[in-house]
């Protein structure tokens, strides 16, 4: 009986508060929104090679506009390397590279008044691999090419840059590099001693049996480099040569190819070498691996896959990614006569950025006939750590 | 048994069946606690959900920005951005860009477009998740696509948008097409609320679609903690007026401007819990005084002083239990409205929040439960103690306590009278601070409170001839009645006398307001037509307005005169402040000053040569004066300006400088203008003019074109929603007083059933002994509602004086207008009246020896 009443009370009690809540909720309540159902939605999928040139015939070049940007192909880099050495001898080798990769051909982009629009993707990496105290550096940075951030031009002189990364011609031979990341700073004068070297049939460099799958591959083999490196508070003037290489296509590593290894040598008798091999998931060498020797006097002679054998004499495990890699060669172009030992100037040159890759400076010692020769150059390996398939 | 040694089970059986038989007392004390805790709760979730919707619209998307670079006023051009980039800084920077818009797609309501560079956002922002759909995939689109947006994944399921979903976005009154290009669904749950309110797009979808073609809002900067030479490096490669900001002091600045509203708002919520006390205080002392022969015989069984304590203790933590639970249930019930209430006033008054529905916050709810039982623990203390008092014999004569607190009355008035001059002394503290503002009106009004008992009694006896003459020998008994138990009443009347003078208080600030406002727009509102662009903040608009529209307007037909009014966002070494660029030659005329030193007719021609207006908030925020200098960065660096004249504005609590239009230009070369007042010759229809306006203007931007009067009307609907939330707490405060005063009558109605069965038995009729009880509980009523009104008028002067000063740094004319005094003693009245008619019926039904035989 007790209960019974407690209840009831308990029950008006509620209806009490639900009433006095009723009521504050209506003083409380707040203008209402309109509502608007959403549009039927459209798709909006692009197919990404499509729209883009392939490099199938070959082209006239002209300079310095040909080192520029090529838009309407989908894939560019140009890579800078070097071997550096200070007054004292500690060496120093480096490595800026600028990639761009459009996201839509020319003819697909949308007039855009924004400034900052663009179809073009730039990234950039650069190295120090500092000799004497064993150490490596590597840095990366992205950018869109628009709005001065980042870009390439041939006009009037060629200009490549990313931030602040940047290298710009100032007259027909001569080129400035400036890069600096954290406590690095690396300023280089450098000048050019050959001209640009075309690769392949006349530029065409070839990368699979596939129509098209190649692309247009140019080079200042000899560049006469001076400068300085400032590394922490230390400044060092260096003197060394560089090397430049322009690549353009809208080419992907071929069905199987994996990764790619790539020489570049610079020998003491001012003859350089360039061999590429497209390395296949089973191991084997691609037949469109390929290269080219560029004379003392300029001139040049391509190697097809047949002119030339590599040897692979040890190897070094990344302890970081697990990768293995190559770490000492015998290069053998029987029809000249030479025979190359390569050698990494320090064994963890591995760039551990968006992809993982080792590119690092050698040290070369050989001989050509009965001539012995020295030289430096710089090797990349792509394709160790992961496949490079759907990379490039 | 642990539980026996604390209190015997046969006693926990007593307490539980008083709680039971007592049903009404219980279930009113249980509604004056939930009612309590269910104001506090609401305010408390409110609360914390807009400093969590700030927090996340604005600092989630600043990321893990320690540094910003804006413009003080003017714009910032991208360049600046590009070059910092070139020259090589070393440190993390991104570009942003950050519009309100709207989309009807999207109920209209505020979302912040943020336009980020996504190559160089990853540093500061990550709304990527594993169940993202995006980026990667959408990168294209995201890149290249004209208007597109990534949306979260939550905000598209809510509005049934899908990838590919066309949204129209209305930005600064310009409508624009976007799309959206793909969903965002990041991993953690806070990413996600704060992406609520966000649009993301592109750096150069964002300038597109807000029209800021060339220009960033800001660039966010990460920079370490020893910082000196890159915070060198940046500053010489910064051109003049662009600023190196520390990203925690600017958002300490607006969370300080908010601080205040918050308080205010828990401070009133807390009264609404402290007047159901007085509820639970009263009901459970009567409930004590009733049971004194029970504690008696219980003492003389053995039963001992502590558990005789801890048994009315027991019965309040059942009440408080329950009654807290209830309060945390409806509370969150009111959160949901109150949420709403607080975050629109924010946003009226001080930014544009883009996140509401936030979850509830576990640890407001736990709060609200602990703070509503330990109030109902420690208001019990005192008649538990007393309780526990009581001697094993059959307790003492009840005439005995009455005796005492007839005694204890002085005592009390005194101690009241003390609290009072403490009260004001904490007023006249040398501290600005709004905590010791509100110590000092608690000390006030409870001192006043304690007054109560001795005004009563004196308004007693000066009322018994007045009685007497008009209801004869009832109208002796009534008071007498009263004044013999005055243990009981004086706390209902004290109980009711603040809750009607809180009634009064509030009523008569939130008067004093509108008519202040009133007064203040009538004499600063002298255009005619306004024009603006539309903009999510209620007061005044940073909104630019289309050139092309006063081109066209100042050659309009009948438009005799123009002003042209440009407000900006600057910063000074006191951090960001609004600035007002007017052209108005009468301004001098038409402000209300504070503080001025030369003729009125003189300022427009001083502010021509450099001089300020500050309006009375930011003086008072600032504490400068008339004759000082405040210092502003300009493009061309800090400058001073003196500082000629206060005026009273209550269009921002944050308040603003006000500059000479050309002076502005000069400093700023900015030639925007974000409001027009249009001037038309006398005899000429504004509504006439208006519409023309309306049908003629050429622009692609929408705008808000009022006649004065609609404007004024706007400004005081703003006004009204931002006191609706003051509006509800003091009538919620009035409905728990109200219950706590009809139960208090009810109550000491009741206890008398035994003396009423003896005046029945002696003769007194049904009839007369309706009259007696209720002519009783109006006495208590009117006496109530007597001492609140001054008690109201001191609390409101407070209210006005000291809490409204501190808070938002408005100076308010006080309007005492006596309806609110009518308003309130007749809801005394009112109140008493009612509380007067159950106890009333019922004694004046009951036979005489049942009353007497009731216990």
């Amino acid at each position: 009986m007790m209960k019974v009443k407690f209840i009831w009370v308990l029950l008006i009690g509620l209806l009490v508060t639900a009433g006095a809540a009723a009521i504050l909720r209506a003083i409380l309540q707040p203008p209402e929104t309109a509502q608007v159902a959403g549009l039927p939605s459209q798709s909006l999928i692009l197919d990404s090679a499509e729209g883009f040139q392939r490099v199938i015939e070959e082209r006239e070049f002209e300079f310095p506009a040909d080192h520029g940007a090529h838009e309407e192909y989908q894939t560019e880099w140009w890579y800078f390397t070097g071997n550096l050495s200070a007054k004292d001898g500690r060496r120093f080798g480096y490595q800026l590279t600028f990639f761009r990769r459009a996201l839509l051909p020319p003819a697909q982009g949308v007039e855009r008044s924004s400034n900052w629009a663009s179809e073009q993707v730039y990234f950039a990496h650069f190295a120090l691999s500092d000799v004497g105290n064993g150490r490596f550096h590597a840095y990366e940075r992205f950018s869109r090419g628009a709005a001065g951030l980042a870009g390439a031009t041939g006009t009037p002189l060629f200009s490549v840059w990313l931030d602040h990364w940047r290298v710009e011609q100032i007259d027909s031979q001569t080129f400035l590099l400036k890069a600096s990341q954290a406590e690095i700073n690396l300023d280089l004068k450098l000048t050019d001693l050959k001209g640009p070297v075309a690769h392949g049939a006349n530029g065409v460099s070839q990368k699979g049996a596939e129509v098209g799958n190649a692309s247009y591959y140019l080079s200042l083999t000899r560049l006469e480099a001076s400068g300085e490196i400032r590394l922490n508070e230390e400044i060092f003037p260096v003197e060394g040569t560089s090397w430049m290489d322009h690549e353009f296509g809208t080419s992907a590593l071929g069905v199987g190819q994996v990764g790619w290894d790539w020489f570049s040598i610079q020998l003491d008798d001012s003859s350089e070498l360039m061999l590429f091999t497209l390395r296949r998931e089973d191991g084997s060498i691609d037949p469109n691996s390929s290269g080219t020797l560029i004379r003392t006097d300029g001139s040049t002679r391509s190697l097809a896959v047949k002119d030339f054998e590599i040897v692979v004499r040890d190897t070094w495990e990344s302890p970081a990614s697990g990768a293995r890699y190559p770490a000492s060669w015998q290069i053998r172009i029987p029809s000249e006569q030479m025979t190359l030992n390569v050698e990494p100037l320090i064994p963890d040159q591995e760039l551990r950025l968006s992809f993982t890759y080792w590119e690092g400076t050698v040290s070369v010692a050989g001989e050509v006939g009965s001539k012995a020769v020295i030289g430096y150059g710089y090797v990349e390996m792509t394709g160790y750590a992961a496949s490079m398939q759907g990379q490039f | 048994m642990a539980r026996s040694n604390l209190l015997p089970p046969s006693l926990i059986r007593l307490a539980w069946r008083y709680v039971f038989k007592r049903g009404w007392q219980s279930a009113l004390m249980i509604l004056g606690i939930a009612l309590g805790v269910a104001v506090m709760v609401s305010i408390d979730l409110a609360n914390a959900s807009s400093t969590r919707a700030f927090e996340l619209s604005t600092e989630t998307v600043t990321g893990k920005a320690t540094h910003q670079i804006l413009p003080s006023g003017g714009e910032l051009d991208d360049s600046v951005y590009i070059n910092l980039r070139t020259a090589g800084v070393d440190v993390p920077m991104a570009p942003v860009i950050s519009a309100y818009v709207s989309s009807p797609q999207m109920g209209n309501q505020a979302f912040q477009l943020l336009g980020i560079d996504p190559f160089v956002d990853r540093e500061f922002r990550d709304y990527s998740g594993a169940g993202s759909s995006a980026p990667a995939e959408y990168s294209l689109d995201f890149l290249t696509r004209p208007g597109a947006l990534l949306v979260s994944a939550d905000v598209a399921e809510r509005f049934g948008l899908s990838v590919g979903a066309a949204l129209s976005l209305e930005n600064d009154g310009r409508s624009v097409e976007a799309y959206v290009a793909g969903l965002l669904l990041p991993d953690d749950t806070l990413t996600r609320r704060s992406l609520q309110g966000v649009l993301l797009a592109d750096i150069s979808t964002a300038q597109e679609l807000t029209g800021r073609i060339g220009r960033l809002d800001r660039i966010d900067l990460i920079l370490p903690t020893e910082s000196n030479a890159i915070l060198g490096q940046i500053q010489d490669l910064l051109p003049d007026g662009m600023l190196l900001v520390d990203v925690e002091s600017r958002k300490g600045s607006v969370e300080e401007m908010t601080e205040a509203f918050r308080l205010n708002l828990s401070a009133l919520s807390l009264l609404a819990l402290v007047v159901g006390l007085f509820l639970i205080y009263n009901t459970m002392t009567f409930s004590v005084v009733q049971r004194r022969p029970l504690f008696g015989t219980l003492r003389s069984l053995g039963v001992t002083r502590r558990e005789v304590f801890l048994l009315v203790a027991f019965e309040a933590v059942f009440v408080g239990v329950i009654g807290s639970a209830f309060g945390v249930a409806l509370g969150v019930l009111l959160g949901q409205n109150t949420v709403n209430l607080v975050t629109q006033t924010i946003n009226d008054l001080y930014f544009t929040t883009t996140v509401r529905e936030l979850g509830i916050q576990t640890g407001v709810l736990v709060k609200g439960f602990c703070l509503g039982l330990l109030a109902a623990l420690a208001t019990v203390i005192p008649p538990a103690i007393e309780a526990a008092r009581v001697e094993p014999r059959a307790a003492l004569l009840r005439s005995g306590l009455e005796n005492k607190a007839r005694a204890a009355v002085w005592l009390v008035a005194a101690l009241g009278a003390v609290l009072i001059i403490l009260g004001y002394l904490v007023f006249r503290l040398p501290f600005d601070n709004l905590i010791f503002g509100f110590g000092g009106t608690l000390l006030v009004l409870t001192g006043l409170a304690m007054l109560a008992a001795i005004g009563m009694l004196g308004l007693l006896k000066a009322l018994a001839p007045v009685t007497a003459r008009m209801f004869g020998y009832l109208g002796r008994m009534a008071p007498r009645n009263l004044i013999s138990a005055l243990s009981r009443t004086s706390v209902a009347v004290a109980a009711l006398m603040v809750a009607v003078a809180v009634t009064i208080g509030v009523s008569l600030m939130i008067n004093s307001f509108r008519y202040t406002v009133g007064i203040w727009l009538e004499q600063t509102l002298q255009g005619d037509i306004y024009i603006s662009a539309p903009s999510f903040t209620a007061n005044q608009s940073l909104v630019e307005i289309d050139p092309a529209v006063y081109r066209q307007v100042s050659d309009w037909p009948g438009v005799e005169r123009v002003d042209l009014l440009r407000s900006t966002q600057v910063y000074s070494p006191y951090g960001g402040l609004q600035l007002s660029a007017s052209n108005n030659l009468d301004i001098g005329r038409e402000r209300i000053f504070k503080e001025i030193k030369i003729p009125k007719e003189e300022v427009f021609a001083a502010m021509q040569q450099g001089g300020v207006l500050l309006t009375e908030p930011l003086a008072n925020r600032l504490d400068l004066q008339v004759g000082e200098y405040i210092e502003i960065n300009t493009p061309a660096g800090a400058q001073l300006f003196p500082i000629i004249g206060v005026y009273y504005d209550y269009s921002s609590s944050q308040g603003f400088v006000m500059m000479e239009q050309e002076v502005y230009r000069d400093h700023w070369k900015d030639a925007a203008i974000t409001a027009i007042a249009l001037r038309l010759p006398p005899g000429v229809d504004s509504d006439l003019v208006t519409e023309e306006l309306i049908a003629g203007i050429r622009s692609d931007q929408n705008l808000i074109i009022r006649p004065n009067q609609a404007l004024r009307q706007d400004v005081m609907e703003v006004f009204d929603r931002t006191f609706r939330i003051t509006g509800a707490l003091r009538i919620l405060a009035t409905i728990v007083a109200f219950i706590g005063v009809l139960s208090t009558l009810l109550l000491l109605q009741l206890e008398k059933q035994r003396e009423i069965g003896i005046l029945k038995a002696l003769g007194l009729s049904g009839r007369e002994l309706w009259r007696l009880v209720m002519l009783e509980t109006s006495l208590m009523g009117l006496i109530a509602g007597i001492l609140a009104a001054p008690t109201g008028y001191i609390l409101s002067l407070i209210l006005i004086r000291v809490i409204n000063l501190r808070s938002f740094g408005w100076t308010l004319q006080l309007s005492a207008q006596p309806g609110a005094f009518i308003f309130s003693i007749a809801i005394a009245l009112t109140a008493a009246l009612l509380a007067g008619i159950p106890p009333a019926w019922r004694l004046s039904r009951m036979a005489a020896a049942d009353a007497i035989r009731y216990e």
